[in-house]
């Protein structure tokens, strides 16, 4: 559970400056954190679910 | 909007200056520039992530010393981006030591590496909106 929780707070962090520095403009900053943080977990969770079908 | 081709425009010093500040201290670049909601979020995301790094039992890379690896330059040059706090680190010895003892230690180095380059991001984006790149 503690893998976890630092994976979702690598990802709001990341996800915050993500939203600073794009391109989206003031109104649709936080729609693109949002996405970018979700893509990490998703990522995360997909990522974790391969790994734990190969044994080595 | 649109700009001959070849046409060379000339940075003004501000903007080198914001982009070394947010190097040095994260945010400032773009509080410098009046963007102070931008600066105070990002600069604290990038303190966060380092922070938390050093307590995961994270540590910073040398750009010099590969007896960790040969990756180890590589490493050292993302946990540069920190700034003063890489810089303050390694003077003061603060989170140098390898502690391979602790489960998190390598999200400890994750973090602390990718806080750097998230604030060599924050800078280049403080340097792009002096020069007038972006809005």
């Amino acid at each position: 559970m503690k893998h976890f929780l630092l994976m979702l707070l690598f990802a709001s962090l990341v996800a915050v400056v993500f939203g600073i520095v794009g391109r989206e403009g003031d109104r649709g900053r936080v729609r693109y954190a949002f996405k970018i943080f979700l893509e990490f977990v998703v990522v995360g969770f997909v990522l974790a679910w391969l790994l734990y079908w190969i044994p080595w | 909007m649109s700009r001959e081709a070849g046409e060379v425009r000339e940075i003004p010093a501000s903007t080198w200056l914001a982009a070394i500040a947010g190097w040095l201290v994260p945010g400032l670049g773009h509080i410098g520039q009046g963007r102070l909601l931008k600066g105070a979020l990002g600069g604290l995301a990038v303190l966060l992530l380092f922070g938390l790094g050093a307590a995961l039992g994270g540590h910073v890379y040398s750009l010099w010393d590969t007896s960790e690896g040969l990756l180890s330059t590589l490493f050292g040059f993302c946990d540069l981006g920190s700034g003063l706090l890489y810089l303050a680190s390694r003077a003061t010895g603060f989170a140098l030591r390898e502690q391979p003892e602790l489960a998190t230690s390598e999200y400890g180095n994750v973090f602390m590496m990718v806080a750097g380059l998230l604030n060599f991001i924050l800078a280049l984006d403080a340097f792009d909106i002096g020069a007038g790149r972006k809005p």
